[in-house]
């Protein structure tokens, strides 16, 4: 039994506030557009120099991403590993799991999403749109010579799990991609040499559609494409390949500001108590006599780099610039075509006297080709998927 | 009754210039660089805007019940999703005041029982439900365009369902105690999920997970003395907290994070995933697969690692999870003691259960080259304990310049993971009140107390970093707008921050 019912408010203080703030609930950003809102053709431009910032310097790691398979391949000789990651891909021992194998599949893909968002965007242009499938093309192209069976992703991907295509599809997709750009991109202006050569042109998806049907065994047509290009003279052979303005059909533009090209730093004796590489000894004794690749290595400085020779090919303070194409690629696939002339005429220009395939190996090292000329050869390395990626793609076996 | 309406807005702005090539040292200012090479500036936004109510009823002294609810609303959701309802209930008994209720030495005794929601939606980006293209994807120095995260239309607030039964008690007029047991599940939690890669993004934020957290803890007070001119009070707590991730919403069930955490259905938060240590070989030992074919080699004077899946290679398939980065076993003592003007007061705080890694001892214990021209870090003196042919029995592997070897030596692995239990005696204060000596002429000040207080002064743990509480989580959530949880997934990793300062203080304190 209650004696007395007493109810107590114990705490008295009201203050209902009729108005509402909702709308102070909507914060535009000042920081990033829309991507709701229609995308201005001068908007895909932007876009597009998001895509080349994400090849350039795929991620924090980028030093390795770049110059992956040259690691993997015989061009370098190891000065030491800081990582063992990095040992594995030297030692062609990459388990699924790793890290940094993660990251480069994951990274190439960004590039792609990029590109392909591009795709979709209804007022890009015919040029923006052959850009757009260069960088999509050469992506792939890095992961093929990665993992060769790829998921191709294109504009119409809908973020589910896919399936590898095999080799030959992949291969048969980059070209299609190259076609278009080389229809579509505006052709390189020999009068603006230093912007046509850091974004995609006509010449640059010429170059890189020779490079891949040398890759398809197709080597005639390689021939016909690399022909075109030499006998254009828009691009010539330097007499120092050091200074190589004339010579470079694209390349990726290392600017120290945007903190990328770190690739020439883990090639210099600077990173020494790194992950740090120099060049390997059969790829430095091809240079011979009065060749005029000899600038390209530090064959001065060996002694003080405890016998050590460094590459000298890109520059070491975050600024290296990312060669993809260069005119003697073009000579060098030619003449494979069987336009003898041509290697004779690289040989002049570089006063060297090596095998077709000696040439090609001196010629790009650390341009990303050496790897796919090892597998040429029989080199049957393959990374495996990495197991991030399968675990979020059950499809990718 | 009460009713109420708030908003709250945050604004983050930062910005910075870098430059180099100075002139001169002495010369430090940015107008004085041959190089001004990087800068940014940058702005966020996010706003908070709730309407709550509570109702709180009081029976006869006997019952009570309390109603409430809030209805918060985020900038950081889509309009649809902004707004999230979370009400509580809670009632109470106090047996004590019934008439019925005759325990001589029982003052008071109280049951309570609540049943409350609430909403997070800190710990993820201000602009979470905003499809945007950010900026700053520059090439050689263009301005460059990309989307950067996948957009998630469909994100919204992360709910907890918290249970709670406690009862305060009385008695002999000296015990406050008070007990509570609480069960909290989080659902939908705001948390990445893997994407297909293929995709070009890793993850993707959505609401999925459940994490739950059960426990119980103990409060008790004593007024041990109360006369006019000497009073003590002792107070102590314990906490126990058993904490555990029940889904992560993904097909693997684990994730990642930080530098050598984890997140794993089935575990604790702050799980630490590394090598499982196995001693220093004290003759050249190699690994060896299921045939029994040659793997890896280790030179004596090295680390062992246990070769989990037993395939001859160390590698990240080895790894194993260690819980304990946050202690199940916590709490607090206190005590006051006032003589006249005199009084002292101690409090202090443990923890029991709970690792440490000490993932700064990697670098410390290094022994290995780190830069050009070689040369290494400073070591801590637990190094001089190194492994030689004659002092098998070391602590730690040789040292060597060879920064591959130095790095297989201090790989992260157990051998990083220390027992953290301690007790801290975290603040003695003892002052006089002048005052009490009743001093002519001195009407106009109310008090003068003198003082002199030790902040962290005694710290008793097996720890051998600089400060076992490196990290400490609170074991609430974070009030911070784009803190959370997530603090907890890292918890107790130690990377040589700054501890916990002892400090000294002498004070006066005059009131007029």
């Amino acid at each position: 039994m209650f004696k007395k019912y007493v109810m107590i408010f114990c705490i008295g203080i009201s203050t209902i506030i009729p108005s509402s703030c909702s709308k102070e609930l909507d914060i535009p950003s000042e920081a990033s557009l829309s991507a709701t809102g229609e995308l201005a053709k001068e908007d895909v431009n932007k876009l597009l120099t998001g895509v080349y910032k994400k090849l350039r310097h795929p991620n924090g790691y980028g030093y390795f991403a770049i110059m992956n398979t040259e690691i993997m391949g015989d061009n370098y000789k190891p000065v030491k590993f800081q990582w063992y990651q990095v040992k594995n891909f030297y030692e062609n021992t990459v388990p699924a799991s790793d890290i940094l194998l993660s990251y480069f599949y994951a990274d190439y893909y960004a590039g792609i999403d990029r590109a392909n968002v591009i795709l979709k965007v209804p007022s890009a242009d015919n040029d923006q749109l052959g850009k757009a499938k260069y960088c999509r093309a050469l992506s792939y192209l890095r992961l093929y010579d990665m993992f060769e069976r790829i998921p191709l992703v294109d504009e119409n991907y809908d973020r589910s799990p896919i399936a590898p295509s095999s080799k030959e599809d992949v291969l048969n997709f980059i070209v299609e991609d190259l076609k278009f750009a080389k229809e579509n991109c505006t052709p390189f202006d020999e009068a603006n040499t230093s912007l046509d050569q850091k974004q995609p042109t006509k010449e640059a998806a010429i170059a890189l559609l020779a490079r891949v049907y040398r890759l398809q065994g197709k080597i005639s047509e390689a021939g016909i494409e690399a022909e075109e290009l030499i006998s254009s003279t828009k691009f010539s052979l330097a007499s120092n390949p050091l200074e190589r303005a004339s010579e470079v059909i694209f390349m990726f533009k290392g600017n120290k500001a945007e903190e990328v090209g770190s690739w020439g730093w883990i090639m210099s004796p600077e990173a020494k108590s790194w992950n740090c590489f120099a060049a390997a000894d059969d790829l430095t004794a091809l240079v011979k006599g009065e060749d005029t690749r000899a600038v390209l290595f530090d064959f001065d400085g060996k002694e003080a780099n405890d016998g050590y020779i460094y590459s000298k090919k890109y520059k070491t303070e975050d600024n290296s610039d990312l060669l993809i194409s260069r005119i003697a690629e073009m000579y060098l696939i030619s003449a494979e075509a069987g336009n003898t002339n041509r290697l004779t005429e690289l040989q002049t220009a570089r006063k060297s006297s090596l095998t077709l395939n000696e040439e090609r190996r001196l010629e790009l090292s650390f341009e990303w080709t050496r790897w796919e000329d090892l597998k040429l050869e029989g080199e049957n390395y393959v990374l495996p998927y990495p197991s991030r990626a399968v675990d979020s793609n059950p499809l990718l076996q | 009754m009460l009713a109420g309406h708030s908003f709250q807005k945050w604004e983050y702005e930062d910005s910075y210039v870098s430059g180099e090539n100075f002139p001169s040292n002495e010369l430090r200012w940015l107008v004085s660089a041959g190089e001004i090479n990087k800068g940014r500036s940058y702005i966020k936004a996010m706003s908070l805007e709730s309407y709550f109510t509570r109702m709180q009823l009081s029976l006869d002294s006997k019952y009570h019940l309390m109603l409430s609810t809030r209805y918060d609303g985020s900038s950081k959701f889509t309009k649809d999703n902004r707004w999230g309802s979370f009400p509580a209930i809670s009632a109470g008994w106090t047996i004590s005041n019934e008439e019925f209720f005759e325990v001589p030495f029982i003052n008071n005794l109280k049951l309570r029982a609540s049943l409350g929601y609430t909403g997070n939606q800190t710990g993820i980006s201000y602009s979470s439900g905003q499809n945007l293209i950010g900026a700053g994807e520059n090439y050689d120095q263009e301005p460059g365009l990309a989307a950067t995260d996948i957009y998630n239309p469909n994100l919204t607030w992360e709910k907890g369902k918290a249970l709670n039964f406690g009862l305060n008690l009385t008695i002999f007029h000296k015990f406050d105690i008070t007990f509570d047991y609480y069960r909290k599940e989080t659902q939908d939690l705001l948390s990445r999920i893997n994407v297909p890669q293929e995709s070009g993004y890793r993850t993707m934020l959505t609401n999925i997970g459940t994490i739950l957290n059960k426990g119980f803890e103990i409060d008790v007070n004593t007024t041990l003395i109360e006369k006019e001119d000497f009073k003590w009070n002792f107070g102590v707590n314990f906490s126990y907290n058993d904490n555990k991730v029940v889904s992560i919403g993904t097909k693997e069930g684990e994730y990642t994070t930080g530098f050598v955490s984890i997140v794993k259905e089935g575990e604790s938060l702050g799980s630490f995933y590394a090598w499982e240590a196995n001693g220093i070989a004290n003759e050249t030992y190699t690994y060896k697969d299921a045939n029994g074919v040659d793997g890896i080699t280790v030179a004596a004077g090295d680390m062992l690692y246990v070769d989990q899946n037993g395939d001859g290679q160390i590698n990240d398939d080895d790894k194993k999870v260690f819980s304990g980065g946050i202690a199940p076993i916590y709490g607090g003592i206190h005590t006051q003691v006032a003589y006249k003007g005199l009084d002292l007061s101690i409090s202090g705080q443990y923890s029991i259960g709970k690792k440490v890694f000490a993932d700064f001892k990697r670098g410390s214990l290094n022994g290995g080259s780190v830069g050009a021209p070689s040369y290494s870090e400073n070591m801590i003196s637990e190094m001089l304990d190194y492994w030689t042919p004659e002092n098998m029995n070391a602590a730690n592997p040789r040292p060597h310049l060879s920064s591959e070897i130095a790095s297989w030596n201090t790989e992260r692995s157990s051998r990083f993971i220390e027992n953290a239990d301690y007790l801290r005696i975290s603040d003695i204060t003892s002052g006089y009140d002048f005052k009490s000596l009743n001093i002519k002429n001195l009407d106009i000040i109310k008090s003068m107390r003198l003082y002199v207080q030790a902040r962290n002064p005694f710290t008793f743990t097996k720890y051998s970093g600089a400060d076992p509480e490196v990290n400490y989580v609170n074991q609430s959530a974070e009030k911070g707008q784009d803190k959370s949880d997530t603090s907890k997934i890292t918890a107790g990793v130690d990377l040589g921050g700054i501890p916990n300062i002892k400090s000294f203080l002498v004070g006066l304190n005059i009131k007029f």
